[in-house]
């Protein structure tokens, strides 16, 4: 038996409030086929653009930009990854006992969103990779025609937009607390009003602001990548911090 | 030593507890006694941080609980249900609990055997019974061998075994100097198993005592129970 007397460092705790959390987004079914599902679904639509694809000598369009259209369609997985992070909590009571386990729910939102983030980006650099090498694959363009270098700059970077991307999603799963709803506002942004919005160049929209860090081509009208990559993290921010507020503040 | 002082909780215009104020001491098992809806969840949620007062306080050896860095080895808590997503294994679930709080996996083992659900630790905790998501929150509660145990209602769901084994475990645990508070509305379950007895009815704590001083001179804890909240059992 052992009396309240503290043991462990702050450090300490908030690195096992980590392993905790990494431990159950390891330990979710569901993970694995969000994940699964995103890297299968992202080389259908790899292969399926890239045998539509007019690849020839006058060919203008970058092959790297061929390479990521499939994650335009597929970082849907992202934000479900995020969404099912936050919301498996509200199942089986699960939240009762993470809360008893880390009370400080400052502490448990910071270490669930720090181990979200390795994962998913992790998955988001063999993701984003994959597609491109279908898409080379599948038009039989060699590696050699390609821009390594600015591949080198997509791939982190789609990465990073990804991840991020999780994290804000997790955030919005925390504050909705059901996966439907949470998913369903994220998924009518994404596969209908994103797309609607393409031509408006509202680079203010964190999807939009990011396709100009992740695309070979850039528009002129395209603000600099700071910019957009303050947009990207001005979205996540702007749920995630509210998100640790209201559930330090609520009852569960 | 569990110590409520003077809690209260308002929900909307509605007042859910009002004025609570006891203790649950170390080396005894306290009962905390209530019809359907009188407050003895709410009392415990906000003893474990889960909901806030809207005044006073609730502190685990002077302490709110929220404020603990090693929350697990002062108090082990067993709420309603299993307490783990159904679609991860019992096993997994353990791990996480006990990666919370520092502890390897060689103690999650001992755990799934002493509750008896090592066979089913590999399976979903979707399959598990009523009883095996009860032992699993049981588990989960014992993994860093806290000082005080809480337990919402600790024989729901369980068979006359269970019934029996989780009533020598309470006495054991108190015997070994831990504190032990359970809440339940079943009378003839607790009267053999607690040394104190708070009895809270629509929010408020009506008797608070040993077993002997709240039974009195009524022939048992039930008798004593219905004659306190005015219930039509009282006979």
């Amino acid at each position: 038996m052992t009396t309240t007397t503290d043991f462990r460092t702050p450090a300490t705790a908030f690195t096992d409030a980590v392993r905790a959390e990494a431990s159950k987004l390891w330990s979710l079914p569901a993970t694995w086929l969000v994940l699964g599902g995103t890297l299968a679904l992202t080389i259908v639509l790899s292969i399926a653009f890239g045998t539509s694809a007019n690849i020839g000598p006058d060919q203008t369009v970058n092959i790297l930009d061929y390479g990521v259209t499939a994650v335009t369609w597929t970082q849907c997985g992202f934000f479900l990854l995020g969404v099912i992070a936050s919301t498996s909590e509200y199942i089986g009571g699960q939240i009762r006992t993470t809360l008893i386990a880390i009370p400080d729910r400052i502490t448990w939102r910071l270490a669930a969103t720090v181990a979200l983030v390795p994962i998913t980006f992790a998955a988001a650099l063999l993701i984003v990779a994959t597609s491109i090498t279908t898409i080379l694959l599948t038009t039989g363009v060699p590696i050699a025609e390609a821009d390594l270098d600015v591949a080198a700059r997509i791939i982190p970077s789609a990465a990073g937009y990804l991840t991020l991307m999780a994290v804000l999603s997790s955030a919005l799963g925390l504050l909705i607390r059901k996966a439907i709803p949470a998913a369903a506002i994220l998924l009518v942004y994404l596969l209908i009003l994103s797309p609607l919005l393409q031509g408006q160049n509202w680079y203010f929209l964190p999807d939009i602001a990011s396709y100009t860090l992740w695309f070979a081509s850039v528009p002129d009208t395209a603000p600099p990548a700071i910019a957009s990559w303050a947009v990207v993290l001005a979205w996540t921010l702007g749920l995630l911090i509210p998100s640790i507020i209201i559930a330090n503040r609520r009852d569960t | 030593m569990l110590t409520f002082e003077h809690v209260n909780k308002r929900r909307g215009a509605r007042d859910i507890l009002t004025d609570i104020t006891f203790h649950a001491r170390p080396g005894r098992v306290t009962g905390f006694l209530g019809p359907n809806g009188a407050g003895k969840s709410s009392t415990l949620r906000i003893l474990l941080g889960l909901d806030r007062p809207t005044s006073g306080q609730a502190l685990v050896d002077g302490q709110r609980f929220a404020s603990l860095r090693d929350p697990l080895r002062s108090i082990g808590a067993v709420l309603d249900g299993s307490g783990a997503h159904r679609s991860r294994t019992g096993r997994a679930h353990l791990r996480w609990v006990a990666r919370s709080a520092g502890i390897g996996n060689a103690r999650v083992e001992e755990l799934l055997e002493l509750v008896g659900i090592a066979d089913a630790g590999n399976k979903r905790v979707s399959t598990y019974s009523l009883g095996m998501g009860r032992r699993l929150g049981l588990a989960a509660a014992l993994l860093a061998d806290p000082g005080a145990l809480v337990f919402d209602e600790p024989v729901n769901g369980l068979d006359p075994e269970g019934i029996r084994w989780i009533r020598l475990f309470l006495r054991e645990q108190a015997q070994a100097g831990r504190t032990v508070l359970l809440s339940s509305h079943l009378m003839s379950e607790l009267a053999e198993t607690v040394d104190d007895v708070v009895v809270i009815v629509g929010g408020r704590i009506v008797a608070d005592g040993t077993l002997a001083e709240v039974t009195g001179n009524h022939k048992n804890l039930e008798d004593a129970f219905f004659a306190l909240t005015g219930d039509r059992g009282a006979r």
